[in-house]
This record gives structure tokens, sequence and C-alpha cells, in this order.
């Protein structure tokens, strides 16, 4: 689920977000990237489909139900 | 109090609680230079969100006539306090940090402003938020309706996020103990950052009624204060059963240090590789002394691992879920765009594509994460890493780095995605100033099973009384 080695830029930037990034960034030399509506959407997608993707790779039961309960 | 003595700003609730009843002053003076403090300080870190003077300055004279009368309402009667702005307080703005909601005002306090408000606590004011909690996935520390949020040790560094204001807030000597919140690192990483002592409680046993909602399954509130004693005062007041929380654990939270079992009694979870290779290597050091403090605690430590599981990818899935549906109309409309940060607002459309089965499949692999924890807990009582791999970045720098290149990661994953892991549990955590590095702080994290906040907070506080870097003030401040 989690190769060790090499980590990209937007995998770290995630993980940065999440609390799991391991190493400080070097200096930044400008301001937050402006990029086209479209193009953060797009990857904003992506982003989520790659997620999906990783979570597919877990093996899992068709006997586990999810983590919440519907309360009668 | 024309001339307060700067160390009544870093005081614990305790020795505020202690010189509050012994007269060295009265609760509407401290009120008072605490209102003053954070009218003036706060816009430079922008941490403060409103400041609630005139309502406060009301209470304090209440609590000043309850103290004459003798009427006494445990340790929190009197002491000033901040609250994210996530949390309703009636008839005042609740902005979630966020351009959008700016004008948004609500009829009745947050289930937890009311539990702090009936101790005596005073609410002097709103502290600032990355906006909507950065469900969006954020990149930009600008991503708040006060502007980023800025580090009492460092204005250059950010405050870290989304509990920004609070971290900041209690760092700086504004409040006497702030309230954050935590989908998953909102609490720990701005106290991380900011040097301060911050606990996430277990899922449930703090009622989120009248907060934002940004995860139905992963939102907490949690205190954040200047020592692990003052967060089981707080947590103590805000913690207990709410019928109109449907995540509500229905237990209550009694601090009882003379039921936290010895060091000798503990076996710890810890990954030699989160102090040796996962960390900026300036922060190394300080880490490892942490551990070796930890260690001559008495405690036994056990090597492990967490379980391979895609946390972050989970994390971001559930919140896109929840969060999705909770914001649809809001992201539908043309609201959405007045969000400062465009990766966010592209990140909160991108949530209405998620199909259903993705978000089940997740929360269907949350329920194998639960049972690895619990199997997890067999061998151990808690488990402890660094609270974060890297110091507060710097404000202007984008959380994906800007194109920044890749490094080489070591074998062993360790502990180190132990905040998604964590929050995908509900387990409690406990962030313990430890050090610095660079001149900025460094923390480490205890986390327990569920409702195992007595245990950490007793661990905490015998840490806390071997080393002094929970008492260390920016220096600035």
């Amino acid at each position: 689920m989690h190769t060790p080695g090499k980590i990209g830029r937007r995998t770290f930037g995630k993980e940065l977000a999440a609390g799991t990034a391991a190493l400080v960034l070097s200096e930044a030399d400008g301001q937050v990237p402006q990029s086209s509506a479209d193009a953060d959407l797009r990857a904003a997608r992506q982003s989520r489909e790659q997620d999906s993707r990783e979570i597919a790779q877990v093996p899992l039961p068709r006997s586990i139900e999810p983590a919440f309960r519907f309360k009668a | 109090m024309a001339d307060t003595p700067s160390d009544v700003f870093f005081s614990t609730i305790g020795e505020l609680s202690t010189r509050l009843r012994a007269k060295e002053f009265s609760c509407l003076e401290l009120t008072r230079a605490f209102c003053d403090r954070l009218e003036r300080t706060g816009p430079r870190y922008n941490a403060l969100a409103l400041s609630l003077r005139e309502q406060a300055l009301r209470q304090a004279r209440d609590v000043d006539g309850e103290l004459k009368r003798g009427r006494t309402r445990g340790p929190l009667q009197g002491i000033p306090f901040g609250a994210k702005d996530l949390l309703a307080v009636k008839k005042h703005p609740t902005t979630w940090g966020a351009r959008p909601f700016a004008g948004q005002v609500f009829d009745r306090d947050a289930h937890v402003i009311e539990k702090l408000t009936a101790t005596g606590a005073i609410l002097i004011g709103k502290l600032s938020m990355i906006e909507l909690a950065g469900g969006g996935d954020y990149r930009s520390a600008a991503a708040s309706l006060t502007g980023p949020g800025l580090n009492p040790w460092d204005r250059t560094r950010r405050s870290g996020g989304s509990s920004s204001g609070s971290g900041a807030a209690v760092a700086a000597g504004l409040v006497g103990f702030a309230l954050g919140s935590e989908t998953s690192g909102s609490i720990l990483t701005p106290s991380a950052f900011c040097g301060i002592t911050g606990l996430r409680p277990t899922y449930g046993l703090v009622s989120r009624r009248g907060a934002m909602a940004l995860s139905w399954t992963l939102d907490k509130i949690g205190p954040m204060c200047r020592s692990a004693e003052d967060c089981a005062l707080v947590l103590q007041s805000i913690a207990g059963a709410d019928p109109e929380d449907p995540g509500s654990a229905g237990r209550s939270f009694n601090y009882a240090p003379q039921f936290v079992r010895k060091p000798s009694e503990l076996t710890i979870g810890y990954a030699p590789v989160d102090f040796e290779a996962w960390p900026a290597a300036e922060m190394r050091p300080g880490l490892q002394a942490a551990l070796a403090g930890i260690k001559s605690l008495g405690v036994r430590l056990k090597e492990i691992e967490l379980p391979p599981f895609p946390y972050g990818a989970l994390v971001g899935t559930i919140i896109a879920g929840e969060a999705g549906s909770i914001f649809e109309d809001f992201i539908r409309s043309e609201r959405v765009e007045q969000l400062a940060d465009k990766t966010q607002i592209a990140g909160l459309k991108a949530m209405l594509d998620l199909p259903a089965t993705d978000y089940l499949r997740a929360m269907r692999v949350r329920t194998l994460v639960q049972q690895a924890f619990r199997d997890l807990f067999v061998d151990c009582d808690m488990l402890l890493t660094p609270a974060r791999m890297e110091v507060a970045p710097k404000v202007n720098e984008p959380l994906d780095g800007g194109g920044t290149p890749v490094f080489a990661a070591p074998r062993s994953q360790g502990l180190r995605e132990l905040i998604p892991a964590g929050n995908l549990a509900g387990l409690p955590a406990l962030s313990l100033p430890c050090g610095s590095a660079n001149q900025l702080p460094i923390a480490i994290s205890l986390v327990g099973r569920p409702f195992y906040e007595n245990q950490l907070i007793g661990l905490g506080k015998l840490f806390q009384s071997q080393t002094d870097w929970h008492k260390r003030r920016p220096p600035e401040a």
C-alpha cells in the first residue's frame, strides 16, 4: 500500500497536509503557484482517483461493514 | 493591573486560579488585561477573529461577585479563554474562517461554550482558523479570512492549521487556554508548531453540537493549553454525553491522577526510524533526547510499526464523502468562489464526483484499521512518535512545495502516519513540547486506546515535571 522510495511533489503536499510528511521543504522562491481553475479541478479529481486506487488495493473481506452503524 | 507582569499571561490554569482566589487580582482585572493583550497582539499573528470584550467583562464582574460570596465553581472559574471560530457563540459572527460565511450568526452557543461558561471560564475572543478547517485540501497559509496564521516563535513561519489562531494565541500568552478542533491533525499540528500542549480527545467524548461539521465521523473538539494538566482540567469540563450530537459516546471524563498507572507498568510502542530518519535532520537530537527522557521515566519501550494501510488516502476519501455532502449546496453555489485558496475550491468541487462505493470502501477499510489498532494495543499501552516530522514551514511556502525536488524515504514507515491513522481509529492523542530546532518548537505525541486520556495526561504530566519546554516563551512574547 505504501511503497518506500521516492515521494513525488503532490504526494508530499498531501502528506504534509495530513501530518505525515517528513522533511522540511526547501525555501520557497515565490508565492503560491497560480493556476487556472480548470487545472486545479483536474488535479483535485486526479488526487481523489489516486486515493481510491490506493484504497482499492487493500484486501477487503465481503463481511466487513463500514465503520459506522445506523442506530434505530 | 495597569502593568500586568508578563508571567501572568503564561501562567497555567492552576496558577491563575490560585492567584484569583488569593485576591492577587480580580477576575475583572485579569480579564481586562487578557482582552487588552489579545486585541493588541492577536492581529500581529492573525490569530484574532473577534474580540468579545464586552460580554467577557460582564461575565468577569459576575465571577468576582461569586468569589466574594464564596461560591466556587472549580479551577476554570474566572480563567479567560479563546475558542476557534468554528464554534458558535450566540449573537456574534461565526465565520468558520471563510469569507462566504463572514456574516453568519447563530442563536445558540456551541455545547462546549455552554459547558465552559457554566464552569465560570470567560470567553474573551474567537480565534482564527483555516477556512472551513481546510477540508478542501488547502495549500496556502493565507487560506483564511484573517490572513495567514503566523507563528509567535517566528512570524515568517506558519502557526499551523487548522486551529491556527488557537495555537498562536496560547503560545503568545493571549488567552489562558483555547479550544481547537481536529479532523486530522488540526489540534496536534498547531500545538507542535507553536510549542504548546494540545489534546485530541477520543472521538465522541466531547460534543460537537454547534461546531462546524466537516466530517461527522472524524471531527473532535479539544483543549490547547500550557500543560498536560491544564488539558485535563479543560477536558473534564467539556467532555460528556450529549443527545444532540449523534456521535456522542455518552461518556464523561474525570481527571484522576491518583489512578494513573506507574511508568514501570506501561509499555510504549515506538519506531526508532521516527526519531532517527523521518524527522528533519535538525530535529533529531531534540526528539532523541525526548525519547530518552520518556524512557528514563521507567516505561518499557517496544519497537513496533503501524499496520500498512493507505491512511492518508482513507482520511482524504472519508472527508471528501462527508464534507461533500455537508457543503454540497455551498459547493454548487457561486459563493464557493469567494474562498481564499483556489486549491481548496477545486478540492471541494472534486468531492462531488466521489462515487458512493469509494466512500463506503474507505469506511469498510477503516473497520480493518480499528481492528488493527485493537490488536496493537494488546501489547502496548500507548504509542510514542514525533508530533510532526518537520518544524513550522515558512508562511510563503505552499504545502505542495511548488516544485520542490523529491527525496529518498526510509524503508520503514514507522509510526509516521499516526496522525491520520489515529484519527481514523478515533484515538486520543497528547502533543507535548520537547525541544527546539533552529529556535522553533518541536514536540512528541502520545497516543492511546479510546478513552485513555487519563493515562496519557498522567504520563505527559510526569514528562513535563522533568522538562521545561512547555514553559518556554516565544522571544517576542
